[in-house]
């Protein structure tokens, strides 16, 4: 039976389209057939983020509104042809699709594809109904600040009440010098806090960046960054591995070090 | 390299010196926050609710009321109300329970009293003016032989009331809003006026304060 998993998080900004493109990614190229979802109506990212956006001949409205097959729609990566991404249209609104619908195109990609991920845009409203309609497990992302994680708590409780069971969380853009400094939130604490179980943590990282910039997710890269190794850590987890919480405390300053720091080097 | 100033190498070396509590700050306040986002319970009910259980507590014991605390916390996605209520003594067998301070409920009975309240105070008003309009008359003019106390002014409240009644009945958060203005206003006229009973609260106007504070942080 396909997995069915909603990104979401309530809050904008916080990481889910990042999360969905490499987590997709890495999913797919441990053999996995992935279909990634963009529920973005209006704001559509993933492609960007996947670096697809050139190649988008219809999306999901087309489909349901005959003009297309799903498969035709469906846009096949080139460098990992187990990855497909369902386009959402970028020039209508949320509410140009409804939950049942959305629900016949989950459907329907569940007959190819045993990984389905949807990126679900923020807000509570109409889009997120539609992301969350065919979900049978939630990824909520989160940010170790107070905003994301009241928005992401009222996203749980939602989740919940739309019986969504196995709702997992991942904490991006942690900053572990600034944990250590007592400024943010440690994963413990906002774990402890939404009290659901901790899927992965991804760190804040500038690679993050530069991979939106290319098109390119980080898992791809050869000698994987700090963030690379996360999500791919998580998607690890995600397909029932055991594995441990990659360790991101800073080594604590040695003297040299800091007198390297004071001189610029 | 630009040269950088003494603080920036102090700070490069030891680290900022920046608040080093904000993480147990900020927890704090998430946990409240969350607690009241999970109840899902509006603040009116909230306070209606702290209302009730301190009257049915006040009918058996003394209640300190500058001392007590309501909270939400959860933990473990359940949420708990947590009502700290300090006792003085036990109430003696046959004396009644003190009116417990509710500062929604007096502000409100300002207010609903306000429209006729004003009615009345402008009657008693009107009824001391003429009084004194008399007075400087027997004085000045011959007495002859006037009744000094005039016969109260007839006005008939029972209309009065039952309209306020009535606007109780639509209360809307902006009726609120715009009568507590209108009490504060009421009770100033209350001062210069003779016999408005007993409206300032000094106590009560603190814990609403903080009850507003409840209701911004969950709203
Ligand atoms: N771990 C991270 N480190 C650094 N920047 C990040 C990280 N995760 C996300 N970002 C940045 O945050 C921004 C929002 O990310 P995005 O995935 O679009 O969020 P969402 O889909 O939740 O709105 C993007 O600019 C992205 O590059
Ligand atoms: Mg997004």
């Amino acid at each position: 039976m396909s997995r069915i998993i909603v990104m979401t998080s309530g809050k904008g900004g916080v990481g889910k389209t990042t999360c969905t493109a490499n987590l997709g990614m890495a999913l797919a190229k441990a053999g996995q057939r992935v279909a990634v979802v963009d529920a973005d109506f209006g704001l559509r990212n993933l492609d960007l983020l996947l670096g697809l956006e050139n190649r988008i001949v219809y999306t999901a409205l087309d489909v349901l509104a005959g003009e297309c097959r799903l498969d035709q729609a469906l846009v096949k990566d080139k460098r990992q042809p187990n990855l497909a991404l369902l386009p959402a249209a970028q020039n209508r609104s949320k509410e140009s699709i409804k939950p049942e619908q959305m629900k016949r195109l989950i459907k329907a990609l569940t007959k190819v594809y045993n990984f389905i991920l949807i990126d679900s845009p923020a807000g509570i409203e109409m889009g997120f109904r539609n992301s969350i309609a065919a979900a049978r497990e939630a990824i909520i992302v989160t940010t170790p600040e107070i905003s994301a994680v009241r928005d992401a708590d009222r996203v749980i409780g939602l989740l919940e009440a739309n019986d969504i069971k196995a709702v997992r969380l991942v904490i991006n853009r942690l900053r572990p010098a600034m944990v250590a400094a007592e400024q943010m939130m440690s994963v413990k604490d906002v774990q402890g806090i939404l009290s659901i179980p901790l899927l992965g943590v991804i760190p804040d990282d500038e690679q993050v960046i530069v991979s939106t910039n290319k098109g390119e997710p980080l898992v791809l890269e050869e000698k994987l960054s700090k963030a690379g190794i996360a999500f791919t850590n998580v998607s690890q987890r995600l397909q029932g591995e055991k594995v441990p919480l990659m360790d991101l405390s800073i080594p604590q300053d040695s003297f040299f070090t800091r007198l390297k720091r004071l001189f610029g080097m | 390299m630009a040269i950088p100033l003494i603080s920036d190498l102090l700070e490069r070396f030891f680290g900022p010196a920046e608040d080093p509590h904000s993480r147990d700050d900020v927890k704090r306040r998430l946990k409240i926050v969350l607690a009241h986002d999970r109840l899902a319970l509006d603040p009116q009910t909230l306070e209606m609710m702290r209302q009730e259980i301190i009257a049915v507590v006040s009918r058996y014991v003394e209640v300190d009321f500058d001392a007590l605390e309501f909270s939400l916390a959860t933990d473990q996605r359940v949420t708990a109300l947590t009502a700290n209520l300090p006792i003085r003594r036990i109430r003696p067998l046959g004396r009644g329970a003190d009116q417990p301070i509710s500062p929604d409920s007096e502000a409100k009975k300002i207010e609903l009293a306000s429209q006729s309240e004003i009615l009345a105070m402008d009657a008693e008003e009107a009824e001391a003016a003429l009084r004194r309009f008399e007075a400087k008359n027997n004085a000045e003019g011959s007495s002859d032989g006037q009744d000094p106390i005039h016969a109260p002014l007839d006005i008939d409240r029972s209309g009065l009331d039952e309209e306020t009644q009535d606007d109780n009945a639509a209360l809307s958060e902006d009726d609120v809003a715009a009568m507590n203005s209108e009490a504060e206003t009421s009770t100033e006229t209350g001062e210069s006026g003779s016999e408005v009973p007993d409206m300032s609260a000094p106590d009560s106007s603190v814990s609403m304060k903080s009850s507003g504070n409840t209701n911004s942080e969950s709203a």
